[in-house]
């Protein structure tokens, strides 16, 4: 008797096990996919070092923050990573975050809490760490015991999560043995790709690492690559070379995709909004037709955005109609309505103000932001304002904003449409900072009291946003689509489903996967 | 011979210092680098060191001095955009373009001086015709849209060809003729001037008296003495094609020093735009001097001293 149900239990585990195992083999890593890029950054591997988004797609792939976010709008979605649970203390001062337990970094070895204060502390040595407003306000990083990590912050800080999420951890002991100049050119990290060679300009290979805790990859091997030429990046694509072009701008390149029937263009939502501020806004005591909202609300009404979006956007967009704050959202409170292109009105309020023939002013673009701002210039002529086109280099214009020295003008430029954004946009002070306003300040100071979730977009919806819509801070224009060029034979359902991972050009290729 | 030899060796040294010079202040012109580097909420402080850690905070003339003496010890100093000594990230690039120089020197010779021989062996025949509207074209197309033409034809649709990328001898061909097709339409015409020249001195009709067969007298007696001038533009084409890859490795994404000079460029990576204008001013101005050398040794008529 025994013996029989020994040979059934046995029976019954071996057919439980072969559709397992089948299931299993078949998710084993397999075949390449190679992704392009007009840009990664400085290409850094060392994940203290990355300084702009692009380059955030290396170390974000090999690697894993604290915790991850996702964007599918309206807000940012924070999900459990390295840690798999936080406390905020009501003060908004103590971020104390739990370590999973069970991440291993590719080495194999087990990921500590020392790992993580020990990424840290690099964090806020590190003169080029991106995050550099949470190195500022980060009083100090330690091991509470050996699952837990307490921040100590020096102000409250409702968006400290989104901080978080920007730094991916490293292996303390590995860098410490090999230094970190040799930890720069081989890394090792707990993401779910690992490191495999690398030549500077030109590509990042990677290897699925198949002992993630949270993705294992569906593809072998990673290659992210750059390609400056939009014509060249087309050709790969169609040729099967590359698999995705990682960032369609608007353009022919939009259309020659849309065009053919091995390729597809995949837009994900973005918090990102184009939008024009006016330089003076920030200089208390510079006379500027600007200070009168009725100008500024004169020149919003005399734009038209749907034009703009499917002419210069090929449609990969939306008008907005709120600075900073996402239209449609719960943040907005719903008795506001989008502005309607109205020339008329337009000449009325700057009658109003004192402009009846209008006025000169100047527009301050970089190159690639040329036919946006001409479009605009050329709309406004119709009610009298003249706007010249000032073009100048990238550098040139960063440092004119950061030392605010550009004359009285209009600046196009570009922001995220989030709590943290308003944050940084409406207090006086800040790098980036559009109007000095007391009562938006008091507003947005408020607002930064309650951490980040339902009650602060109920609070934004019921006290902010009429005020921000009627005094126009900034002048919306449209809230940026971001367009992937996929070949279709990748199967990219769950990679939409998951939003954008991190920032924008984190490319998250473990949730792609070659069809059947 | 050996006077000229040490002479000219002297005028190189001094040309590649004029060089290293002006490189390094036309550099500093474009503006300052931290502007790209630093975060927009960057503090003073984080400005201070990182300004310290590149050497930036240091007086322009001590700078000069510091990047000069380097030089001389082949140290040309950390990239700012990638963290890594230039010369390193040169040694690794600076194969690519080699390769893809050379191949399309060869494109431009071979086919350059064939065509250019066998138009002067038939003024205004078909080969000359043929030969002419291939060197228009070559001079008046501009390069990246050549470059973009033969992707769209030989590697998107015919797909004979790849698109991009180092690899294979597959992956050199449209690379070595977008790059080599300029300088080879200048070779094709002064071969067939300088054919044409040689072809009509008295020396070639007597060897034609004599019998000499036609592949003989063209071969071994007329393009001998056409050589030199067709030596003296081939010696100038490895400069213009070696300036000419900045726009070919961008359009096919060649890993080369010309792609690494524009993205240093943009990025306002001073001690890399320095390393990769002196080394590649440095291989024309030896090139140069060798072909000037070797003038002497082709032509016993020219003597330096």
């Amino acid at each position: 008797m025994n013996r029989r149900l020994t040979v059934i239990g046995v029976l019954l585990i071996a057919f439980l096990v072969v559709p397992l195992s089948s299931q299993s083999a078949s998710i084993k890593p397999t075949g390449k996919l190679t992704i392009l890029y007009s840009n990664l950054g400085n290409e850094s591997l060392d994940c203290v070092k990355w300084n702009t988004g692009q380059s955030e797609a290396i170390v974000m792939s090999l690697g894993e923050p604290l915790v991850n976010f996702y964007w599918k709008g309206p807000a940012l979605d924070f999900k459990p990573a390295i840690a798999s649970s936080w406390k905020i203390s009501p003060d908004l001062k103590t971020w104390e975050f739990t370590i999973r337990k069970g991440i291993n970094f590719h080495d194999g070895t087990p990921l500590t809490v020392q790992d993580v204060v020990f990424t840290w502390n690099r964090v806020l040595k590190s003169p080029l760490s991106i995050a550099v407003s949470a190195k500022n306000i980060i009083k100090s990083v330690e091991a509470l015991n050996d699952k837990t990590v307490l921040f100590q912050l020096n102000t409250p800080d409702p968006f400290f999560l989104y901080k978080a999420s920007t730094y991916a951890i490293q292996p303390k002991a590995y860098t410490e043995k090999v230094g970190e100049e040799e930890f720069s050119k081989k890394p090792i990290y707990a993401g779910p790709w690992k490191f495999v060679k690398q030549l500077q300009g030109d590509f990042v290979e990677m290897e699925a690492f198949e002992g993630h805790y949270r993705k294992v990859p569906y593809y072998k091997t990673l290659i992210l690559k750059i390609i400056p030429e939009d014509s060249t990046k087309l050709a790969m694509l169609k040729t099967g070379e590359a698999d995705i072009i990682f960032n369609v701008m608007p353009g022919p390149l939009v259309n020659e995709i849309r065009n053919d029937s091995n390729l597809r263009l995949i837009s994900v939502p973005s918090s990102n909004e184009t939008y024009l501020f006016m330089t003076s806004l920030v200089k208390p005591d510079k006379v500027s037709p600007f200070r009168d909202k009725r100008v500024r609300q004169a020149l919003s009404l005399a734009i038209d955005r749907k034009l703009i979006v499917e002419k210069l956007y090929n449609g990969l967009g939306s008008p907005s109609f709120m600075a900073a704050i996402m239209p449609y959202s719960p943040m907005m409170h719903p008795s506001l309505t989008p502005i309607r292109y109205d020339i008329k009105k337009a000449k009325t309020l700057l009658s109003e103000a004192g402009y009846p023939n209008g006025f000169e002013t100047e527009l301050f673009l970089t190159n690639t932001e040329k036919a946006e701002g001409e479009a605009i210039a050329s709309m406004w002529n119709k009610i009298g304002v003249k706007a010249k086109i000032t073009l100048m280099e990238m550098g040139a214009m960063l440092a004119a904003v950061r030392e605010k020295t550009l004359p009285d003008g209009l600046r196009l430029s570009h922001h995220s449409c989030t709590p943290a954004g308003m944050w940084y946009f409406f207090r006086k002070g800040g790098h980036y900072t559009v109007i000095y306003d007391d009562k938006l300040e008091e507003l947005t100071n408020k607002m930064a009291t309650i951490p980040e979730g339902p009650k602060m977009y109920e609070f934004i919806k019921n006290e902010m946003s009429r005020y921000v819509y009627d005094l126009v801070p900034s002048i919306p224009l449209v809230i940026q689509q971001y367009s992937r060029g996929v070949r279709k034979n990748i199967e990219t359902s769950e990679w939409e489903k998951i939003g954008t991972r991190s920032i924008f050009w984190v490319p998250a290729a473990e949730y792609l996967r070659p069809k059947k | 011979m050996q006077r000229y030899i040490l002479k000219r060796i002297f005028l190189a040294f001094v040309t590649i210092y004029l060089v290293t010079t002006l490189v390094f202040f036309l550099a500093r012109i474009t503006g300052d680098p931290m502007d790209l580097i630093m975060s927009a909420e960057s503090t003073q402080k984080d400005w201070d060191m990182m300004r310290h850690q590149l050497g930036l905070d240091k007086p322009i003339y001590l700078q000069y001095t510091d990047f000069i003496a380097g030089v001389f010890i082949g140290n040309f100093g950390n990239s700012l955009r990638w963290d890594k000594p230039c010369l390193s990230l040169i040694l690794v690039h600076l194969p690519a373009t080699l390769q893809l120089t050379i191949c399309a020197l060869l494109f431009s010779w071979v086919f350059g001086i064939s065509i250019g021989t066998l138009s002067a062996m038939r003024p205004n025949g078909l080969m000359d015709r043929f030969g002419k509207i291939f060197a228009m074209l070559g001079q008046s197309m501009p390069i990246f849209w050549v470059g973009i033409l033969l992707i769209l034809t030989f590697a998107v649709r015919w797909q004979i060809f790849p698109t991009s990328g180092r690899g294979g001898l597959l992956n050199l061909v449209l690379p070595s003729i977008t790059l080599g097709w300029y300088t080879m339409a200048s070779m094709t015409r002064m071969t067939r001037s300088s054919m044409l020249d040689v072809l009509d001195m008295e020396f070639i009709k007597m060897t034609r008296i004599k019998g000499l067969s036609e592949v003989l007298v063209i071969c071994k007696h007329a393009f001998k003495n056409a050589m030199i001038p067709i030596l003296t533009l081939g010696s100038l084409q490895v400069g213009i094609l070696l300036g000419g890859s900045v726009i070919t490795e961008t359009i096919f994404s060649w890993p080369g020093m010309g792609r690494l000079m524009v993205q240093s460029v943009f990025s306002r990576d001073f001690p890399l735009i320095q390393a990769c204008v002196i080394i590649t001013s440095t291989i024309f101005i030896t090139i140069n001097l060798l072909v000037d050398i070797t003038y002497g040794y082709i032509d016993p008529r020219i003597r330096y001293q």
